[in-house]
């Protein structure tokens, strides 16, 4: 159900929803994307999206729409990433443009590269739904939001669990 | 007690006060189930850690949407009518048909003009899907801005009798759905959708025109693509519709999908069809002149198509070989697949219960969609035959 309102009772109830969600936004596609700038441009597109889509009228329950917006558009960014990576890897082989990075960061910068490259190899539904329970989201935000019966999500999120830990345990076992 | 399932057991680790109190007792009790628990603690633990704990203040938060309204305004003046990115099939088609939309995105937005502009004197061999949201398309002209536009698009799916009629009409043999149908979705009917071409010829003076009136700064067209004509044929197609009618599917397929709630992205009209296969030979793109590689790079430019988009776009590699498809990024993922022996693009809406499967095979390109999930709607489309 929506509800209808003239245009500056919208235009201030949709200042308010983005105040309150935008946060929780963030936080779904800092899940996938990590903690940069990449994260909140996410987050942009989310709201833009959902301003053009809702500018008529605000849904009662933004939160689901939301949420599966933000880890779409961020898993989304992740592969595309991943594909730019690969060409500009192929590009860059033998040109030895190793970054002098100082040790801690390049390994930290490593561990976060290979939770993103286990992400994106895991089923679409798994990463969404790790992305929003480790942005924080209750069992039931996120049976809402994808749409799946609350008994299922832990069931779910278990085996997604554990084919993000078999992804990292084979990255680990070929990469380092 | 038997043992709890691990979904349980998962949320007793976060939610322990919304499982059953059974449950938490002989969590407590049982040692094989304590075992359980702290693999699972584990697990967590670690994911968490990997996963980072980054928490955005209010501070970026009002930051944020003063860009948000700075981006929506410079999005007003860019874009005096916002009715091409409403056609954007977002909302309603997104639950029962990724493939509608897809056609839909290809066949009657802006957008699908532009991926039938890049796809140039070629026959696709694959598909790639590009991730498209309304930001990096805004102010995104329509084609016939740039040029003169030839052949209908009202296109109209003609009701056939039955398979045999229907590959008669459409000159090659009709594939059917083997074992992997599911239950209950009772005999299809056909219709076919006749073959049709559209073409462009790109003038210059309009382009210029369309410039100085959206006081747009466009890239001179090179001289080799002025005058240049490009036609696109596609069909003839022949669709089968399980569960549905051409009407519905036609009507559903023709609607501006704007509105709709969250909770009917994944719902479905009671009488919308709920599997389609379609399938067709390959589009095929003429030109008079320009190359792809020209188009392409003219297109690209453009303003209105964002650096975002256009990287995207060049990164699918050879645009001789490969199909674009647009999808809506918020709205839906894609992912490759194997299908029929072939590589194929798999597509699912944001609710995981809408699935479009499409790929290419002897100069045929296939799809199979409906509200089925990509698992069974994979399995349709092996079992085609």
């Amino acid at each position: 159900m929506a509800i209808t309102r003239s245009r500056d009772e919208r235009e201030d109830a949709f200042d308010a929803l983005f105040l309150a969600e935008w946060p929780k936004v963030v936080r779904i596609a800092q899940r996938v994307l990590g903690e940069g700038s990449q994260a909140e441009d996410a987050a942009q597109e989310v709201f833009l999206a959902f301003y053009r889509r809702f500018e008529g009228a605000l849904p009662e329950r933004p939160g689901p729409w939301l949420y599966a917006a933000a880890s779409h558009v961020a898993l989304n960014a992740l592969r595309a990433e991943r594909r730019r990576d690969r060409r500009e890897r192929e590009h860059a082989q033998g040109a030895g443009s190793a970054p002098a990075d100082p040790a801690r960061e390049l390994l930290a910068r490593e561990a976060a590269q290979e939770l993103r490259t286990a992400l994106a190899r895991l089923r679409p539904q798994s990463a969404q739904i790790l992305a929003l329970r480790y942005a924080g989201l209750r069992y039931q935000e996120i049976s809402e939001t994808l749409g799946v019966p609350l008994d299922q999500v832990g069931t779910r999120l278990r085996r997604a669990e554990m084919a993000l830990r078999k992804e990292l345990a084979h990255a680990s076992s070929q990469g380092r | 007690m038997r043992h709890p399932k691990d979904g349980d057991l998962r949320r007793l680790l976060d939610e322990p006060q919304s499982v059953a109190a059974s449950v938490r007792r002989h969590a407590q009790d049982c040692p094989a189930c304590g075992g359980r628990i702290a693999a699972m603690r584990a697990d967590a633990e670690l994911l968490a850690q990997r996963f980072g704990t980054g928490e955005p203040t209010r501070s970026d938060a009002a930051a944020a949407r003063e860009r948000l309204h700075t981006q929506l305004a410079q999005g007003r003046r860019a874009r005096p009518e916002a009715a091409p990115l409403r056609r954007l099939p977002y909302g309603k088609i997104a639950g029962w048909s990724a493939a509608a939309a897809v056609v839909l995105a290809i066949g009657f937005t802006p957008i699908g003009s532009y991926a039938k502009g890049l796809l140039l004197i070629f026959q696709p061999q694959s598909f790639q899907a590009i991730p498209v949201s309304p930001s990096n398309v805004a102010g995104l002209p329509d084609l016939r801005e740039l040029g003169t536009m030839h052949g209908t698009r009202s296109m109209r799916l003609d009701p056939v009798a039955d398979r045999a009629a229907a590959a008669a009409e459409a000159g090659f043999p009709v594939l059917t759905a083997g074992a992997g149908m599911p239950a209950g979705f009772g005999a299809p009917v056909y219709g076919v959708l006749p073959s049709h071409t559209e073409s462009l010829t790109l003038s210059a003076s309009k382009i210029a025109a369309y410039a100085a009136a959206q006081h747009l700064q466009l890239p001179p067209l090179p001289a080799d693509l002025a005058g240049s004509t490009i036609s696109v044929t596609t069909g003839p197609a022949v669709v089968a519709i399980y569960g549905g009618s051409l009407t519905n599917l036609w009507q559903q397929s023709s609607a501006t999908p704007n509105g709709g709630s969250p909770s009917s992205v994944s719902g479905q009209s009671p009488s919308m069809p709920q599997l389609v296969i379609a399938q067709a030979p390959a589009p095929k793109v003429y030109s008079t002149g320009a190359t792809v590689q020209g188009m392409e790079q003219y297109f690209l430019a453009i303003p209105g198509i964002s650096p975002q988009l256009a990287a995207e776009i060049k990164s699918i590699g050879d645009p001789t070989r490969t199909l674009p498809i647009p999808i809506p990024a918020s709205r839906m993922v894609s992912q490759n697949v194997s299908v029929q022996g072939v590589q194929g693009l798999a597509i699912s809406d944001a609710s995981g219960l809408g699935s479009a499967i499409v790929w290419q095979k002897d100069g045929m390109v296939y799809a199979v969609a409906g509200s089925v999930s990509e698992a069974k709607a994979l399995e349709v489309a092996q079992g085609l035959h």
